[in-house]
């Protein structure tokens, strides 16, 4: 059977591509059409799937949307309402919007990918979020659990998943009670924009302590049996789901960051000694952070007991938006009731494009089936920089500082290729690494990466400062061989469960000062556990860095300017390049070097 | 291992050609198009834009996607081209839209209060096959063309140093832009004549993509009135049965 998946209208719409029941790409729009977190309807990731797959619309047997579409405009619709008569302008502006593409979507994408409109079909939006899960997961069977901002009206979902059949729910939280919601209004009080940086959020709870834990549980209230509900008056529930806060949420917490609070964020420094002195101005700001985080937490282990009391099972799939949160989740690996835990690389609405191909195919009684790895995107047409090079002038590679001069080295040989990169990085030199098929989900994993030496902190705060501009207090990842995990990494073994930057785990104390600038201030790393057979350049990279420096892992960041998306193409990698104060650019058999 | 360094080629001699060489002329309708659009900008806009500063700011955000959408329209060129020069060029053109779009936002930025951003569109390529490459180069030359012809105006218009020293520093950019898409342009048809005549019809095909977004506008203010009347007329009767929705939403079984 062959379909393609489609989630969009909220963030990070995603088109995904099952051929004979297998998954065979999955590309978010943002990467083609380099606008971060695009939601419009992916017209053009559909079309490099179809290309990717040899397939034309016509051999599709389906086309499915991640959610109902009517349902979530009933969703609208009511909270819209709720407001009555305050808001009249947000129901104009809302319902522009949906009484367009979004609420006849079956006609939209039949339209556009021109299949008759009796072959787009439907799935529920935790449905896809679960079926992505378990069906990843590779598990016979398991409990699962989403939870993200919302869906149609659900925000949290319990599950019982068995192999070759598809997911059964078996209790939701409906709209507004959302975790996700709670966690992006805190996010937007504390500066970052909500239902994009949470990172941040997270990032910013490590220098904190949850002294305020009892204040934010006055406005998410957590039950003995696992529920949860939001404090009403607290959030201001705006149509398009994107929730903030209200005057009584100002009344209980104070005026939200300013501009000012914000730029003293800039003051921390994820690279700090342990042991740092947070300022008093910054310090409720912090505190609140970590307390939001830890009540976060709380609200997931609660949630997990309530699914292992539902469904007696030793494993479980979590997905949805929240999944991202790394530091939760190793929580839950450690506290929660299941011996085994799975979270999907791109748990949140990318992740759902695949699980509503896989939920309709499912449905339809077919043996599904998805590759273990994550590298489901587009492969770089290199050809495209490697005709443009010879016409090209240093001037145009070094916009930044318009200084020095780029050096071109082909490889014949990939190992030599590996050596230099090796080499280059044991030098302190920052490293652009484009590498066949780009990975699903946000974070890099070695395919569309930027590395450096984790010990060269000189080398770590120019990254920071002249390339990835972003704020200090948000901490790197240290990609390292599966060989090497137990011996970096406490928890090593449990971590390599969740090998894709999913987690966080403490780096050994003797470690640390060579691997400083993967490690955040608290201690951890959020490690890629690079297995050979999945990754096998990628491994001999980490190989031969480690027999150059003796330092058994690279930090890893995503290859991204500050508010792009991930770079995808060899032509997005040249930009970056030439926008940036990158070092070294490997592309294919090709490097380009820039000497100053 | 080889290893050569890169040496100015003929990318900086294609954007090195005179200025506004296509000769073509605009034909009346398009011109009275052009002439009431600079009167708007030079009249109307500064009032708006002094009424409402975050008008200005969003307005100098939009420039910022527009900038950025010029970009994304040459790497789609540079990936339907095979001619290794011209993918150089339209790199060397992308380069200069992404810096023209960071400039915009800056600004943008600096005028309101925070990060002021508009919600992405969708992006549709115009160059779909590399038949259309040549439809395409002279439809972005025939935009860059009104795009400096706009610059100019906005600069002159918008009466704060920043603003228009940006405008008039990106006015020269575009003018390099559409002489060199001209030289490509010509390069590609290898003749004067063709090349005109594409111009001719891309310049058509823009003031149809006007009208089409005039007509758009106006169609969406007359939605926006039926929609805020509905409003009106359906919000006492669905207000409270929102209401109890709102408040219910505890763990539910499902059915
Ligand atoms: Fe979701
Ligand atoms: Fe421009
Ligand atoms: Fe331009």
């Amino acid at each position: 059977m062959n379909v393609l998946g489609i989630s969009a209208h909220f963030h990070d719409a995603t088109a995904a591509l099952m051929v004979d029941d297998a998954i065979v790409a999955s590309v978010a729009e943002e990467r083609i059409s380099r606008q971060k977190h695009d939601a419009s309807l992916p017209l053009n990731a559909a079309s490099a799937c179809l290309a990717f797959g040899g397939l034309s619309a016509q051999d599709l047997d389906a086309v499915v949307f991640y959610e109902a579409p009517h349902e979530k405009f009933t969703r609208v619709l009511a909270s819209t309402m709720a407001g009555f008569p305050r808001t009249l302008g947000r129901f104009v502006s809302g319902m522009k919007g949906w009484l367009g593409e979004k609420l006849f979507v079956r006609n939209a994408l039949s339209k556009a990918l021109d299949v008759h409109p009796n072959r787009v079909a439907f799935s529920s939006h935790h449905a896809s979020h679960a079926t992505h899960a378990f069906v990843m997961s590779g598990f016979d069977e398991a409990a699962v659990l989403v939870v993200d901002a919302v869906g149609e009206w659900t925000t949290t979902s319990i599950g019982r998943a068995r192999r070759g059949e598809p997911v059964e729910l078996l209790e939701t939280h409906e709209y507004p009670d959302s975790l996700g919601l709670f966690y992006a209004a805190f996010t937007g009080f504390l500066g970052f924009a909500p239902n994009s940086e949470e990172c941040s959020t997270m990032a910013l709870a490590s220098f904190g302590q949850p002294t305020r834990v009892a204040e934010v549980r006055q406005v998410l209230r957590l039950a003995e049996d696992g529920t949860f509900s939001l404090a009403r008056d607290a959030f201001d529930l705006l149509a398009d789901g994107k929730a903030t806060y209200t005057p009584s949420f100002v009344r209980r917490f104070g005026e939200p960051a300013n501009a000012a609070t914000v730029e003293r964020y800039g003051t921390l420094d994820a690279l700090a000694p342990a042991v740092t002195v947070i300022s008093p101005e910054l310090t409720p700001w912090v505190d609140l952070a970590a307390s939001v985080q830890s009540v976060l937490e709380e609200a997931l282990l609660g949630l997990c007991r309530r699914a292992a009391r539902l469904v007696p099972t030793r494993r479980l799939c979590l997905a949805g938006g929240v999944a991202l949160n790394c530091v939760a989740v190793s929580r839950l690996a450690r506290e929660g009731p299941f011996e085994t835990m799975f979270v999907p690389p791109d748990p949140g609405d990318g992740g759902a494009a695949v699980g509503a191909a896989l939920a309709h195919a499912l449905r339809e009684g077919r043996t599904v089936t998805i590759p273990k790895s994550p590298f489901l995107g587009l492969t770089p047409r290199y050809e495209d920089v490697h005709a443009m090079l010879e016409h090209l002038d240093p001037a145009h590679l070094s916009r930044v500082n318009n200084a020095g001069s780029v050096t071109c080295h082909r490889f014949t040989d990939d190992d030599r290729g590996l050596g230099f990169a090796a080499d280059r990085l044991a030098m302190g030199k920052i490293v652009a690494w484009v590498d066949s098929r780009a990975e699903t989900g946000p974070r890099a994993l070695g395919h569309r990466s930027l590395l450096a030496h984790p010990g060269r902190l000189d080398t770590v705060r120019r990254l920071g400062r002249a390339v990835k501009r972003r704020a200090a207090f948000r901490p790197y990842a240290l990609s390292l061989n599966a060989t090497r995990a137990t011996g970096v990494l406490h928890e090593g073994r449990a971590a390599g469960t969740l090998p894709w930057m999913q987690r966080t785990a403490p780096v050994h104390d003797g470690l640390r000062p060579q691997l400083r600038g993967g490690v955040h201030v608290d201690g951890t790393t959020r490690p890629q556990i690079v297995s050979r057979e999945a990754q096998p350049r990628f491994a001999a990279l980490l190989d031969a860095f480690e027999a150059t420096t003796g330092v058994p892992a690279l930090l890893n960041t995503s290859l991204n300017e500050r508010g792009q998306p991930l770079v995808d193409s060899a032509v997005d990698a040249l930009t970056m390049f030439a926008r940036t104060d990158l070092d070294v650019l490997m592309l294919d058999t090709l490097a380009l070097e820039r000497t100053r | 291992m080889e290893t050569h360094a890169y040496h100015l080629s003929h990318v900086v001699a294609i954007g090195a050609r005179p200025r506004l060489a296509n000769g073509v002329r605009g034909g009346y309708p398009r011109g009275v198009y052009v002439a009431l659009r600079r009167w708007a900008i030079r009249v109307v806009m500064p009032v708006m834009w002094r009424l409402w500063p975050r008008r200005r700011a969003h307005a100098l955000a939009e420039f910022a996607a527009t900038e950025a959408d010029s970009g994304w329209q040459f790497k789609q060129a540079i990936e339907r081209t095979p001619d290794p020069a011209l993918k150089a060029l339209l790199f060397c053109n992308l380069l200069e839209e992404m810096e023209h779009s960071e400039r915009f936002q800056r600004l943008a930025d600096g005028m309101g209060q925070g990060r002021v951003g508009v919600a992405p569109a969708r992006r549709t390529s115009l160059a779909t096959d590399t038949s259309s490459l040549r439809a395409f180069i002279a439809y972005v030359h025939a935009g860059e063309l009104d795009i400096s012809h706009e610059f100019d105006a906005y600069g002159r218009a918008a009466g704060v140093p920043a603003i228009s020293g940006t405008f008039e520093a990106l006015r020269e950019d575009e003018e390099g832009h559409q002489s060199g898409l001209w030289s490509a342009l010509r390069k590609l048809t290898r003749s004067d004549s063709e090349a005109r005549s594409l111009v001719r019809r891309a310049r058509w095909r823009r003031l149809y993509r006007s009208w089409l977004s005039v007509s758009k506008q106006l169609g969406d203010a007359m939605l926006a009135l039926w929609l805020g009347l509905a409003y009106l007329l359906m919000g006492p009767l669905a207000v409270w049965s929102s209401r109890a929705r709102m408040r219910s939403g505890h763990a539910a079984e499902q059915p």
